[in-house]
């Protein structure tokens, strides 16, 4: 059918997708209840008061109206308003997805750069002394709590050495500018999240690169191109490093795709904003309209990364075919 | 033409008759009015003896969430106030527990309550310099009587109208009289600029709920500081207020920051990169906390009352005698001294808190209604006919069939979750069979309706009183709406005396219908309340002094805004001349508190002092080295090295 009925066919699946996803997070978030109920408890709110907020964000509709409404929203393009935020669901998110973005992007492709390069290299040199050090420390970080793992950054860096900042992503009073000064200090709150981010990600997915270079060591054509006396290194970069930059381009796409709610737990240790807090307290406090938007552009980063993942494994692997 | 002025004549000297006739009637009128007079503190009483010694300085506060809003007609939550506070003003204020006036100079009842008037200073500007007056504060009670969304509407609820009769003189006018009005609404109320909102709230309409204020242009305020920018998820920045009507505040400029965990914001205070932490601390913190130099606690009393409570439309709680059981069988000692840890106080079976505001209605009498006595709980469940009639242990219905209830604690408050499973461990210990209770612990947004819905047995649950004593109505009425009452609690005398502790303005007659109230409660017992706890904020009184530390508030409170100055003088030598000229200034400014500084520090000694002193700013104190972490990290080092060690063996 060549490669517009492939399109045509991916496009039908998307939408059906991503329609289906935004349907499940609708009604499952109005399954955990009343997100007004705790206010019932505050002495200050009247009754009257939470029935107009009620109204206000259409609780007090039925559900398929509901929908409805939402459904409509969408296709005119709007997400609506954050019921804890009060303002409207997109301001919210771009508020503080540029942070995200800066921190995220730059170290997703840096670890994961490192970690095929490293994996690459310990799984040529499977059982050697490096390839065990790497193996150990990658395990290790591996299993320690993130949240731990940061907090010890945090910890020896900023309280003990004192040489990075404890919180923020800029110094208090220091208003975003368009100067040197401003990106020296930004620098300087980058780098303990970005470095505890790059380090974790690195040591944790180089080993599905040496995995995969182990497995592919054995294959018949790595044997083969050995015996045909090929360089090693020509074997090691095209026969077996191109064929082990499959699972990484998989964790990459992925990676990129749940960016938005991806650093979680570093924003929380270094009080850095981003889109992750946002995620967890969009849950928290259910603020379903928040918790929408989110997965609005989370299921269609998704659709679109695996999209591109198809697209770059045709690329990498002349076994796969676009049909 | 002549009849004209002969009738005119007429009634002149008719007026001029009745106006000597009435004239000596005049102070008898006058005096009857002045019983009706709101008496409060002035602002006096909080600032004198506290100075400002130096100009300067940044203080830097964390909190543990941002706002969520910076409309303040929908703020609710602790954080959004908290953020605000410090550049509005009220009319009148709750300090340590005394109604203050602020920028209200009198408040005044018509005879039959139903005609409030408030009388304003004169000479308070907004940040933008346009004078605050009268039409700002009726303009702002108006918004929140007529606009349901607004967070603080049900205090506003009784209001008709207000009316800015002249430029400092507001009345406002009720529907029905409300003994609340003042310590709920008022004491709560931010004065808004009319001139900003007004248009804004023409324009939105109720989506002013859901509108983001321009900052700085739209968060116009008359407070002590200013606010120069937002960065959301990182910090609010403030000036202070040059022109501000009590005298500007010490320092010059204000930091908040908002740092979520919290065992970073400890960390941040005890390194000296903020100055306070107003969130959450646990108790078990405070040791190591008050190891580091410069770091101090401030303890103060939370109102909420943190109870047992029960369905009492559910058999066997319907039952008083069986309730009366249950409040025996619960050590308050215990759970304040073990779970605590000291930091709370037991629970009053009257319920009204005997701290802070609520302390003047308070009944002493009810104190020890029920202390801790497991053979009084078998006595009553005994002539109630829970007995253990299979003899396993446990005690049976009075029908025979087996007996149990359950105890609903919130997941994510330890506390109560540790003390639902004290109270099942208590109620198995009564001596002659134990009372099964089961603890389970689920998240409270999934547990909250079923309470409301009365369909759990029973639940451990915080609830906050209002600052006037008819919040007892919200929470023992057996209204039709039944919000606030989540006990099911019905009681005729109850119901008639809360409503009369609504309209009821003497504050002699109020404190006897409280105290009746607080005695009916204990001796039917629809709830036991626990503990009200003690929050702790630690916060540096190395760089900073004059913290303001009220028994019933956050150490981030107004007064502290005002008065919290630095230790030494943080500019060089050459600048402290400087600075008394600023000093002298003060003492010159109109508008200033009349007890200005008075003592003038000496230059020569202020030049000593910097040079002994480093300046604080510059070099922050070093936090104490943490040895436990350390050979946490070392251990696992070596772990690092041995596994390694290992592994290149095996090859």
């Amino acid at each position: 059918m060549g490669i517009s009925g492939f399109l045509a066919r991916r496009a039908v699946t998307s939408i059906v997708t991503f329609f289906a996803i935004i349907t499940l997070v609708f009604f499952l978030a109005r399954l955990t209840g009343d997100p007004l109920a705790e206010l019932e408890n505050d002495p200050r709110i009247s009754p009257e008061t939470l029935q107009a907020i009620r109204a206000m964000f259409g609780l007090d509709k039925p559900l398929h109206e509901q929908y409805v409404a939402y459904i409509q929203n969408l296709l005119r393009g709007e997400l609506g308003y954050s019921l804890h935020y009060g303002r409207p669901v997109m301001e919210v998110i771009l508020e503080k997805l540029p942070y995200t973005l800066a921190l995220l992007v730059p170290a997703i492709t840096l670890s994961n750069y490192l970690a095929y390069k490293i994996g690459l290299e310990i799984g040529w040199r499977r059982g050697t002394r490096t390839d065990v050090v790497f193996l150990t420390v990658s395990i290790i970080f591996r299993s320690v709590p993130y949240f731990w793992l940061a907090m010890l950054f945090l910890y020896v860096f900023s309280v003990q050495l004192g040489v990075t900042p404890m919180f923020g992503a800029t110094s208090p009073g220091m208003t975003f500018s368009w100067t040197w000064e401003w990106f020296a200090d930004y620098l300087w709150h980058y780098v303990l999240p970005f470095t505890v981010l790059v380090v974790r990600a690195t040591l944790a997915y180089m080993l599905y690169v040496r995995n995969a270079v182990i497995d592919l060591l054995g294959e018949d054509y790595v044997w083969t191109a050995h015996a045909k006396g090929m360089p090693v290194d020509y074997v090691k970069k095209k026969y077996v490093g191109r064929n082990a930059l499959l699972p990484i381009v998989t964790l990459l796409g992925l990676r990129y795709a749940f960016l938005i709610d991806g650093a979680i737990l570093t924003e929380t240790v270094f009080s850095y904003p981003g889109t992750g807090r946002l995620v967890f307290e969009a849950i928290y406090n259910r603020d379903f309209w928040l918790l929408q938007g989110v997965v609005v552009i989370l299921a269609s980063s998704v659709i679109v990364a695996n999209f591109i993942i198809d697209l770059i494994y045709a690329l990498l692997d002349p076994r796969v075919k676009l049909r | 033409m002549g009849r004209l002025l002969k009738q005119s004549m007429a009634a002149l000297l008719l007026v001029a008759a009745l106006v000597v006739i009435m004239a000596p009637l005049a102070p008898v009128l006058v005096a009857k009015a002045e019983g009706l007079k709101i008496e409060a503190a002035s602002y006096d009483q909080w600032l004198r003896g506290r100075e400002c010694r130096s100009y300067g300085g940044t203080l830097k506060i964390a909190l543990p969430e941002e706002p969520n809003t910076f409309v303040w007609f929908r703020a609710g939550s602790t954080w959004s106030i908290m953020v605000l506070m410090p550049i509005y003003d009220t009319l009148v204020r709750f300090i340590n527990g005394t109604l203050t006036y602020e920028v209200a100079e009198s408040l005044e009842y018509s005879e039959d309550y139903k005609v409030l008037t408030i009388k304003i200073r004169d000479g308070i500007k907004w940040h933008d310099g346009k004078p605050l007056t009268a039409e700002d504060v009726a303009f702002t009670i108006n918004v929140l009587a007529k606009e349901p969304w607004t967070y603080y509407h049900g205090y506003f609820a009784a209001v008709d109208r207000a009316e800015a009769v002249d430029r400092l003189t507001v009345k406002v006018y009720f529907k029905e009289p409300d003994a609340g009005f003042i310590y709920n609404a008022l004491a709560a109320m931010n004065i808004m600029p009319k001139h900003i909102w007004e248009p804004l709230l023409k324009k939105h309409g109720a989506g002013l709920a859901k509108y983001s204020p321009k900052i700085p242009d739209e968060l116009v305020g008359s407070g002590p500081f200013k606010i120069v920018e937002y960065v959301p998820g990182q910090y609010v920045r403030y000036v202070a207020n040059e022109d501000y009507w009590l005298g500007r505040p010490c320092i010059d400029e204000l930091i908040v920051v908002f740092i979520k965990e919290s065992s970073v914001a400890l960390l941040a205070v005890q390194k000296g990169d903020v100055h306070a932490y107003v969130g959450w601390v646990t108790a078990e913190v405070v040791p190591k906390l008050l190891e580091a130099e410069g770091v101090d606690i401030h303890v103060f009393m939370s109102p909420t009352f943190y109870h047992w409570g029960f369905n009492n439309q559910r058999w066997p709680f319907n039952i008083t005698e069986f309730r009366r059981a249950m409040a025996y069988a619960v050590n308050k000692e215990a759970i304040v001294n073990e779970i605590l840890m000291g930091y709370g106080i037991p629970g009053s079976p009257g319920v009204v808190p005997p701290f802070g505001v609520n302390a003047q209605w308070y009944n002493p009498n009810v104190a020890n209604a029920y202390t801790f006595n497991l053979s009084k709980t078998a006595e009553i469940l005994d002539k109630l006919g829970f007995v253990d009639v299979d003899g396993d242990g446990w005690r049976e219905a009075p029908d025979g069939s087996d007996f149990s209830f359950e105890i609903y604690p919130p997941s994510y408050d330890i506390v109560r979750v540790r003390a639902a499973q004290k109270i099942a461990e208590w109620l198995s210990q009564i001596p002659g069979g134990g009372i099964k209770a089961v603890v389970r612990v689920l998240d409270w947004k999934t547990v909250w309706p079923l309470i409301r819905e009365g369909k759990v047995d029973t639940y451990l649950l915080g609830s906050g009183p209002g600052n006037d004593i008819s919040w007892l109505y919200r929470r023992f009425h057996s209204w039709p709406e039944g919000t606030g009452n989540w006990a099911r609690f019905s009681n005729p005398e109850v119901d008639r005396l809360t409503e009369l502790l609504k309209v009821t303005f003497d504050p002699e007659e109020r404190k006897k219908i409280a105290w009746r109230i607080q005695e009916i409660l204990a001796e039917e017992v629809p709830i036991v309340v626990l503990y009200y706890r003690k929050i702790i904020n630690p916060y540096r009184d190395a760089e900073f002094e004059g913290w303001f530390k009220p028994a019933d508030d956050d150490v981030f409170n107004k007064i502290t805004l005002l008065r919290v100055q630095l230790k030494t003088p943080a500019q060089p030598v050459t600048q402290v001349v400087t600075q008394t000229v600023v000093t002298v200034t003060t003492v010159t400014a109109p508008g200033a508190s009349p007890t200005v500084i008075t003592k003038t520090v000496p230059v020569t000694t202020v030049i000593t002092k910097t040079e002994a002193v480093p300046a604080p700013q510059t070099a922050p104190a070093q936090p104490q080295q943490d040895t436990t972490m350390l050979i946490v990290a070392g251990i696992i080092a070596i772990l690092v090295i041995a596994l390694i060690a290992v592994l290149l063996r095996r090859k």
